[in-house]
């Protein structure tokens, strides 16, 4: 491989940082020529949509398949048509925020989207311990960042500082979980790692390697009872913020666990007999699983602000999505990653409804949603088809999501992993999750408000919900499709 | 007395160990800091170790981006640090306080 072929590799990624230069160089001049920052987030956001187009067709023409030493960059279908969506996720996210941010530093803001967008594209290409931790922090720094953007809220700042401390303490716990995996193999190639872990007996290290990376990844993911920091982060930072952290990183950071435990950590064992006679990771992965579905689930039953509901409704969504990552070794990983494209979509889509609220009534508390069909009756169906997709209502793409989730936990074989317990668990709880899911549904429909006035959506904001809304009933209506490509 | 990979192991272990405790009881933002950072140098000097006793350098090349890593995550944190500061005038855990159900 030449540099030739390692640029034509990068193309997408090339062209976003070519064009972060951009957006930094025109908005510092528009902001020297003192213009309107309306018009300033317009040119900015206009240029992060062309960027996206740009890396979306280098991503179709330019990138070869291609494999570098050591892992450092494997690129597959899966992981290119990933990249597609983390671009249409990063697109609405800057569509979202033309209209809601509060900032002066427009440019700043997209360009670090777009560096965490492409730390996200490196998590999804990488086999490679080494890459994996250094496209992680650049993701999630990027995102501490972006999420004390509105300087002027001490919601934002006590946001950020939450999401950092807690990402901190999760990459130190994966670091040093990464670096005992390190001295047991002698590599850092994830296919080197799991040949040598495979026939390795269990010993007190690889245990406790196991249970760091298991809980690094547990706090990147939102998993209870590493999940304290969500609730908090989605509150306080900017709405559209808060939608890249829920959509577009769970999805990055899913695809990326999922590779490093099933190729990685192939099996490691705890003890070998009866119920956890399985790989180690998976008799954890069981735990947070059932953690996160019961306690997101119950504590989403409370809330009163909808950026929190959905903040629990995502713990309990990583729990649902756990059980795709148990399924991968046995059935691949396309029934998860189906589920993760779907779900980001529709929590892009409800966070982009939470925005157009926020904005005209500048709360996010449940009864400021009273009486939306009446106020903008656009906005009310976008929100129903969001809403109803997480709750896994057909003929919505949340259904189908949950359907092959849970299809794919009863075909594995065997009593390992108690997998009709879990699945009837999953079952149990998503009924649970529907009491809140119709909660806001019925202020939305059924509640009335005296004073309501309509709501004036701008046109980006009613292109992302048509938009996402039109996804997440296409995915429903024609899952197959999805999942081929998956 | 032959200082063996035990021995920096163990010490990796008690720096990570100390720096998960002050993270968890550490009421000052910056002494948090400080104990997170210590967490990290902490894998850095496994790494290190083991990337002597495996003979190869994948291991010291990690701890470099680990040390690239840990300075970038450190400058956003104090920039978060002086936000809060501006908006509330403290730095102690107690006081974060604002987003509650």
């Amino acid at each position: 491989m030449n540099y030739g072929d390692l640029l034509r590799a990068f193309s997408a990624e090339t062209l976003l940082v070519l064009f972060a230069g951009v957006i930094a160089f025109a908005d510092g001049w528009l902001a020297r020529k003192g213009r309107a920052e309306q018009l300033r987030h317009q040119i900015a956001s206009g240029l992060l949509l062309l960027a996206c187009a740009g890396a979306g067709w280098s991503l179709v023409r330019v990138t070869p398949p291609c494999m570098l030493p050591d892992g450092m960059i494997v690129s597959t279908d899966v992981g290119i048509h990933l990249k597609g969506v983390i671009l249409v996720l990063l697109s609405f996210t800057g569509l979202i925020a033309a209209g809601t941010v509060r900032t002066h530093h427009i440019g700043e803001f997209y360009i670090l989207l777009i560096l965490s967008a492409i730390g996200m594209f490196v998590m999804l290409s990488t086999e490679n311990l080494l890459m994996a931790f250094v496209a992680l922090e650049l993701a999630s720094i990027a995102l501490y960042i972006l999420a004390g953007f509105d300087k002027k809220d001490v919601r934002s700042a006590e946001a950020a500082m939450k999401y950092f401390l807690f990402g901190g303490v999760a990459a130190a716990f994966l670091l040093f979980g990464l670096s005992l995996v390190y001295g047991l193999t002698g590599s850092l190639d994830v296919r080197v790692v799991g040949r040598s872990l495979s026939h390795m007996p269990a010993s007190p290290l690889l245990l406790t390697a196991t249970v760091m990376v298991m809980a690094g990844f547990a706090f990147k993911i939102a998993a209870a009872p590493f999940h304290l920091w969500a609730p908090d982060a989605y509150e306080g930072a900017p709405v559209s913020v808060a939608a890249f952290v829920a959509s577009a990183s769970k999805v990055a950071g899913f695809a990326l666990f999922v590779k490093l435990l099933t190729v990685g950590f192939p099996g490691t064992f705890l003890t070998r007999n009866g119920l956890w006679d399985a790989p180690s990771w998976m008799s954890l992965a069981v735990l947070l699983s059932v953690f996160s579905m019961i306690w997101g689930n119950v504590a989403a039953l409370k809330q009163k602000s909808v950026k929190r509901l959905l903040a629990y409704s995502a713990v309990a969504h990583a729990g649902y999505m756990l059980i795709g990552v148990l399924a991968a070794p046995k059935l691949g990983s396309n029934a998860l990653l189906y589920y993760a494209v779907t779900y980001a979509l529709a929590t892009v889509g409800a966070f982009g409804a939470v925005a157009a609220v926020e904005k005209s009534c500048g709360s996010d508390k449940l009864d400021a949603f009273a009486g939306l069909m009446r106020r903008s009756p656009f906005l009310a169906i976008c929100m129903a088809a969001f809403i109803l997709s997480l709750a896994g209502i057909p003929p919505l793409a949340g259904f189908f999501g949950k359907f092959y989730l849970f299809a794919a936990i009863l075909k594995m074989d065997g009593s390992s992993l108690c997998r009709f317990w879990l699945a009837g668990l999953a079952l149990a709880t998503s009924c649970v999750s529907l009491y809140y899911y119709l909660q806001i549904l019925k202020q939305v429909f059924v509640v009335e408000k005296e004073d309501a006035d309509t709501i004036g959506l701008d046109t980006p904001l009613r292109w992302v919900l048509g938009l996402a809304a039109a996804g997440v009933l296409a995915a429903g209506l024609f899952p197959e499709a999805l999942l081929r490509v998956l | 007395m032959l200082i063996t990979l035990q021995h920096y192991l163990v010490v990796s272990g008690l720096l990570f160990s100390v720096g998960l405790a002050g993270v968890i009881m550490r009421r000052n933002l910056i002494v948090v800091y400080m104990c997170l950072e210590m967490m990290l140098a902490a894998a850095a000097l496994a790494l290190a170790v083991f990337s002597r006793y495996n003979q190869n350098m994948d291991g010291q090349v990690l701890v470099f981006f680990v040390i690239t890593v840990a300075a970038a995550e450190v400058a956003v944190g104090l920039a978060i640090i002086v936000s809060l500061f501006r908006l509330c005038r403290t730095v102690q855990t107690k006081d974060l306080t604002h987003l509650k159900f």
